[in-house]
């Protein structure tokens, strides 16, 4: 059980970090900073949905990590 | 100390300054413009309206706020009158419009400092802004009034030069005429424009748990606050339509800065800016500490996690709704947009004030016996006042805003459905999604690293995606297969 909870805790924090990541590359996306969509080639035209995948994958992995960590 | 662990810090002077502080926001520097073109001189008229309008439902909040003194303010009376989903509804409006306002006040400020300083960043200021007062929160109640009683004296204090300025060396004559040029509909409309300038004074009640003696504090800070804002409001309308005519303050962005340069020069223009940045600033603290008791109050019923219960044992704050509450401000402020933050703080202000005076009306009926240290006075026309006229402002309101409206109302069901189906199963959802996920990202990898799909990708950029698959099943597995104990 110990082994269990401590695995737990480490899933949870890497998925919650790379939700936590996820928005922030949609915000960096957002902004443009960096000039990062001609650096991955995104059209403007199809930002809007790439920001929405990266939030809702980054909401679902933050909580889905939040439940592992505090299990 | 209150029964929560909470702690009654906050006197009559703290409690209305919240009250003031909460309402004086930077939405009366820059929205006296668009309502003068709407009403023309008759703005003297419609502010001190909008103030009456507000008067009716803040009776209620006195009356409601004396009688049930318990943190959460109006979800607390919808609470104790409905319970359940109305109750869930006021709890949920009230948590976001104030997120909303803090964020609009915290944007507001960074674009009155980006009038000074063109070079700044707007959402980075904003940030910045709500992690200041976010600490000054967290270090205590009695802090975070000190603050607001502060700013709100420094504000008041230069808003009375503006006033005695203009009226004792101002231009303009004695004779001003009250002209309306689009007649009643005009009036209307402005003060569906301009009622939430007085917005936000009744984070008096959302605090009520921390207030000195609150039978007697609450009703008499609610109503001292609400009659200071509608002389303070009226006053300086007044002095604005006597010293610059209405058609060209309908077309100024921000006509108290215009009209105070005509009357004392660049000092005026930089007062009223420092006036600006004080009154976005006040409001923004006095919201964050409205939404951090809201979502106490809805974890204490169990809507929120249990977590948002804790009380700082030095400071005697709830410290971790303090903290999420600002995460999900930063969250919004982030994005700069002030409409839409705008829009969203409106309808759930007044969505609010509906329920307030439906709550008092299903008291005085439920529970008659009820201890009342206040009563609204000419009951039951004082509460059905509150309701119509809220109802009306939604009327007038763009209708971009109910659209906005609408889809808060579906969240709001939506999370009410999830707190009461229970934590195992939501669990077990989040489990399932994330599985889903990381068989998907796997899958994707797959068909990249075997070119199906013919996608330009670096090694290490595919490395990162199965490593993001493999903790996702990996989460996805751990959260399904769950030990049974109940843990919030």
């Amino acid at each position: 059980m110990e082994l269990r909870k401590i695995v737990s805790k480490f899933v949870g924090v890497a998925q919650s970090g790379i939700g936590v990541l996820a928005i922030i590359f949609g915000y960096i996306l957002y902004y443009d900073l960096f000039d990062i969509q001609h650096m991955l080639n995104a059209s403007a035209q199809n930002v809007p949905l790439y920001i929405l995948l990266l939030f809702i994958f980054g909401l679902l992995s933050v909580i889905s990590g939040f439940f592992l960590i505090y299990e | 100390m209150d029964k929560s662990g909470l702690r009654r810090e906050l006197g009559l002077l703290h409690a209305t300054m919240f009250g003031i502080g909460g309402a004086i926001s930077a939405g009366v520097f820059v929205m006296l413009g668009h309502a003068t073109s709407l009403a023309g001189a008759a703005i003297i008229i419609v502010l001190p309206l909008c103030g009456i309008i507000n008067l009716f439902t803040m009776c209620s909040y006195a009356e409601l706020g004396a009688a049930i003194p318990s943190a959460g303010g109006e979800y607390t009376f919808a609470k104790v009158a409905y319970g359940g989903l109305v109750a869930f509804l006021t709890g949920w409006f009230e948590w976001i419009s104030n997120a909303f306002f803090a964020a609009l006040s915290s944007v507001g400020f960074a674009y009155i400092v980006l009038y000074i300083v063109p070079t700044i960043n707007v959402p980075l200021t904003a940030i910045v802004m709500i992690i200041i007062f976010t600490v000054i929160n967290i270090r205590g109640v009695k802090e975070a009034g000190t603050a607001e009683t502060v700013m709100i004296v420094v504000l008041l204090i230069i808003l009375a030069i503006y006033f005695l300025v203009g009226w004792l060396y101002g231009p303009g004559t004695d004779t001003l005429q009250l002209s309306a040029p689009r007649g009643f509909l005009g009036v209307a409309e402005a003060t569906a424009y301009i009622f939430v300038v007085y917005l936000g004074a009744e984070a008096i009640a959302v605090t009520q748990a921390e207030i000195k003696n609150p039978s007697k504090t609450i009703p008499r800070a609610i109503i001292l606050s609400a009659i200071a804002l509608i002389v303070v409001y009226t006053l300086i309308a007044y002095v604005t339509v006597r010293a610059v005519s209405p058609e060209i303050i309908g077309k100024e962005v921000s006509p108290l800065t215009y009209v105070a340069g005509q009357m004392m020069g660049p000092l005026g223009t930089i007062l009223i800016t420092i006036a600006g940045m004080i009154a976005a600033l006040s409001s923004l603290n006095t919201s964050i500490v409205a939404q951090s008791r809201v979502a106490y109050a809805l974890s204490r019923d169990g809507y929120f996690p249990a977590a948002f219960l804790k009380i700082h044992r030095r400071f005697g704050v709830p410290h971790v709704a303090v903290i999420f509450s600002s995460l999900f401000t930063i969250a919004l402020a982030a994005t700069g947009v002030v409409q839409f933050v705008g829009y969203a703080t409106d309808f759930g202000f007044i969505i609010g004030f509906t329920f307030v005076n439906l709550s008092l009306i299903k008291l005085r009926q439920k529970k008659p016996n009820l201890e009342r240290p206040f009563k609204v006075p000419l009951y039951p026309f004082t509460p059905i006042a509150g309701i119509v006229t809220s109802v009306m402002l939604l009327l007038f309101i763009d209708v971009k805003v109910l659209m906005l409206g609408a889809g808060l109302i579906v969240l709001a069901l939506l999370a009410y459905y999830l707190s009461i189906v229970g934590y195992y199963r939501i669990r077990i959802a989040f489990g399932g999604m994330s599985l889903g996920i990381g068989v998907f990202v796997a899958f994707l990898a797959y068909l990249v690293e075997t070119e199906l799909v013919p996608l330009a990708m670096s090694p290490i950029l595919l490395y990162v995606l199965i490593l993001v698959s493999a903790i996702s099943i990996l989460a996805g597995v751990l959260n399904i297969t769950m030990p049974t104990r109940k843990i919030f």
